[in-house]
């Protein structure tokens, strides 16, 4: 027993140091790097006519702020589709963490209103989701929505967290977001982190084919306790 | 030898009077040129220094008292009014009607005014220590890097300097030849120096220990030259003190409005400044802070700054006047009455322990002065022809450096903290930060004025708030504001990030805990060494992005 009594100290010393540091990590507000791909628009851009679009930075984006130990959730979580078959690649693709545009990194659904669904596997608070269709040119996706969910058939608790849908036609809504461009900085999308699990990103088409992809979704936050 | 009696000292083609003729075109050609120069370094792009924050509390009374005409004495702080009342006076000649007119530059032009005239008031000594003397006051006092920076500083302290050169002036041509006119003018200085600031009290103890030293080292005989009881007569002495209290209790009451005001500026030194000048929590310096610096300041591998050239011509100044033969006995001694004031005055306020660096400018004027009689003694004392043209050679060198160093205080150094006079001062952050931030209010257009918090401890965000005296909408805090809304815009000092935390991502309910990004791209700092950080919400920098900016 006097044997067993340092270690078991020390023991609940080094616990009592690590959940100190962890706590105080969480105590602070980090900057939540992402690691970007590289820009990959290619040859000239055609002249896109596209109603309430938002207007290119022209600089890198700031990281956001959140509190320190948010990570990505998304990251190899199970994902679903209403596309079942997509015409290329394969569904997880899009939570594997590989950002690039080229070909293999990127999934292509069918035409007209088509989601993806990605399940936290735990009711998480979330912070913010980023997501990248495709930019290998610079395209506007139509539609694009984004909700939060306690279920995995959206009815529990259903928060739309972003919505461009300017004329209703997805039937979310009209949305107040304004369109953009894809590029390899992704959407930045604030979440006022609001608690849920399953993830949706829905869009239909977009300024070059009336097709959907995703290169990557990423849902930043922090399990809830 | 006895300069009295060297020919080239005497009469009025001496050195001491060549000029002294009215009529004396060199003269006055110099002493336009060096006008001229003067001008340049005090009214010359005074806009691109960030204001410091003494200048941002001054510039926001000066806007209240000019929207709302209010204006009410602090006892507290922020010294005398007739700084804002100079301005309030400039603003209505130029026909500037409200805040949005008012400029930084409108601000400092009020003290490079009065950094003119107190180079003009030098004229008045010509008579009495002779032109070359007062070629080198100009000269110093428009080249020195201490008189150039503080002439485009907008606080007190160029005007108290003025007030107080004034009021010495006034009083030696009064205890001169006593007159009516003297003594009211006398009176209205030393009112003016009163209402500017407490430590009027300083040059006046000076002025008074001084002329009392010097009476009393004089002898007998020599007494009856000065009219000392006639110029304290009672006539005189009533009418000082009548004019004195009228124009302070003017000016403290803010003319009739706040009669307060009076018995504050008098209860102040018990409640305030005698407590601040011995037992300060900031600001405390050795005794020889002002000289050291002078002498020699450099911070680091920064750039070496050296006033020293007019501290040794001052000490040559102080060994001329009180030397049995150091200069001619016609100037003695009011060279002498100037140096027992300059030597005073710098005691007085080096063995304050409150100091900061704009203090120096009330004794440092008088050491000027002192300068310029050293210089002249120096320049007599040198002979034959091709040693004083040596020396002319080595004051122009020195002139160069201070005017040079003039420069680098005004025009490139002035915000960065190997200046001797940057002292406590904002860093070339805030006017970036604030253009940034103004511009995004500016954008926020639809949900009416954007909503922006400072929150820094101990209220330490000066001078932000006369970067945004025109927005509407802006909290300022010391904490953080527990039962406020968050705004979408926030600059915050860095050790309140993790109670920001707990704000912006805690607090909320879940689903109203917005997104907020960095609002700078690198770090910013209000003052070396003192961060700040800007935070702003992800919808707030997203109109502010398809603002196109």
């Amino acid at each position: 027993m006097t044997h067993i009594r340092p270690v078991r100290l020390l023991l609940t010393g080094l616990l009592i140091a690590l959940l100190s540091t962890t706590m105080m990590a969480q105590d602070e507000l980090a900057p939540i790097p992402l690691e970007l791909p590289e820009a990959l628009f290619i040859g000239t851009p055609g002249n896109m006519d596209v109603k309430n679009l938002e207007k290119p930075l022209g600089k890198p984006r700031p990281p956001f702020l959140a509190p320190a130990g948010t990570v990505n959730l998304a990251l190899g979580k199970s994902i679903s589709s209403s596309d079942e078959e997509p015409v290329i690649g394969e569904i997880d693709l899009i939570n594997d963490d590989d950002k690039e545009a080229s070909d293999g990194s990127y999934v292509e659904l069918g035409p007209f209103l088509q989601h993806v669904t990605i399940d936290l596997e735990t009711q998480a608070n979330i912070y913010a989701v980023v997501v990248w269709h495709y930019h290998k040119q610079a395209r506007v996706y139509f539609d694009v929505v984004v909700q939060v969910a306690d279920d995995p058939d959206f009815v529990k608790n259903v928060t739309t967290i972003f919505n461009n849908d300017i004329d209703n036609s997805a039937g979310f809504g009209v949305g107040v977001d304004k369109h953009y461009v894809e590029t390899s900085e992704g959407k930045l999308i604030d979440a006022k982190g609001v608690q849920g699990r399953y993830v949706r990103f829905y869009s239909a088409g977009n300024t070059s084919d009336d097709l959907n992809h995703y290169i990557e979704a990423a849902v930043y936050g922090k399990p809830v306790k | 030898m006895n300069l009295e009696n060297r020919p080239d000292i005497r009469g009025d083609r001496t050195l001491f009077g060549r000029f002294s003729d009215p009529s004396s075109r060199t003269f006055f050609l110099i002493s336009l040129f060096i006008l001229i120069i003067a001008a340049l370094f005090r009214f010359t792009a005074n806009d691109i220094r960030p204001f410091h924050g003494d200048e941002a509390v001054q510039g926001i009374k000066f806007v209240d008292l000019l929207e709302n005409g209010e204006y009410r004495y602090d006892p507290h702080e922020y010294h005398g009014p007739t700084l804002v009342y100079a301005t309030l006076v400039a603003a209505k000649l130029l026909g500037i009607p409200q805040s949005s007119a008012v400029t930084e530059s409108f601000l400092r032009f009020i003290p490079a005014l009065f950094g003119l005239l107190l180079l003009l008031q030098a004229f008045y000594l010509r008579k009495r220590l002779g032109n070359f003397a007062v070629l080198t006051i100009l000269l110093l006092i428009a080249l020195s890097p201490a008189m150039t920076f503080y002439s485009r500083y907008y606080i007190q302290e160029m005007l108290f300097a003025c007030f107080s050169g004034a009021f010495l002036l006034i009083i030696i041509a009064h205890f001169s030849r006593p007159r009516l006119q003297s003594a009211v003018l006398a009176a209205c200085a030393l009112a003016l120096m009163y209402t500017s600031k407490e430590t009027f009290v300083l040059p006046l103890s000076a002025i008074i220990t001084a002329g009392g030293l010097l009476w009393w080292q004089l002898p007998p005989e020599e007494r009856n030259n000065y009219s000392v009881k006639p110029a304290l007569s009672f006539k005189f002495s009533v009418t000082f003190l009548a004019v004195f209290f009228f124009i302070s209790g003017i000016f403290f009451s803010s003319f009739g409005d706040n009669p307060q005001g009076i018995s504050d500026a008098i209860t102040t030194y018990f409640s305030t400044y005698l407590e601040k000048g011995i037992e300060h929590q900031w600001h405390v310096h050795p005794w020889y802070y002002y000289l050291g610096m002078l002498f020699f300041f450099q911070k680091g591998d920064g750039f070496i700054w050296s006033e020293a050239l007019i501290l040794l011509l001052a000490a040559a100044g102080t060994i001329a006047a009180f030397r049995k033969n150091g200069l001619p006995k016609r100037i003695q001694t009011i060279a002498r009455f100037l140096t027992l004031y300059a030597l005073l005055l710098t005691l007085f306020y080096s063995f304050i322990p409150y100091k900061t660096p704009w203090n120096m400018l009330c004794f440092f004027h008088a050491i000027i002065i002192v300068a310029g009689i050293g210089a002249t003694a120096i320049y007599h004392h040198c002979q034959p022809q091709w040693l004083r043209i040596l020396l002319m050679g080595a004051f122009a060198l020195g002139f160069t450096h201070l005017g040079y160093q003039s420069y680098r205080a005004n025009f490139q150094d002035y915000a960065t903290n190997t200046n001797p006079h940057v002292y406590g001062h904002p860093t070339s952050d805030v006017p970036k930060a604030a253009a940034l931030i103004n511009n995004i209010a500016q954008t926020d257009t639809s949900a009416g004025a954007t909503h922006i918090q400072f929150i820094f401890p101990g209220n330490d965000y000066w001078p932000f708030p006369w970067y945004f005296r025109l927005l509407p909408n802006i909290g300022w805090w010391s904490t953080i504001p527990e039962n406020a809304p968050t705004a979408p815009l926030i600059l915050a000092a860095p050790e309140m990030e993790k109670e920001l935390l707990n704000l912006l991502y805690f607090k909320p309910p879940p689903g109203q805990r917005h997104l907020y990004l960095p609002l700078f791209d690198e770090a910013m700092y209000l003052r070396p060494g003192v961060e700040m950080r800007g935070y702003i919400r992800q919808d707030l920098w997203e109109k502010y992005r398809n603002k196109g900016e």
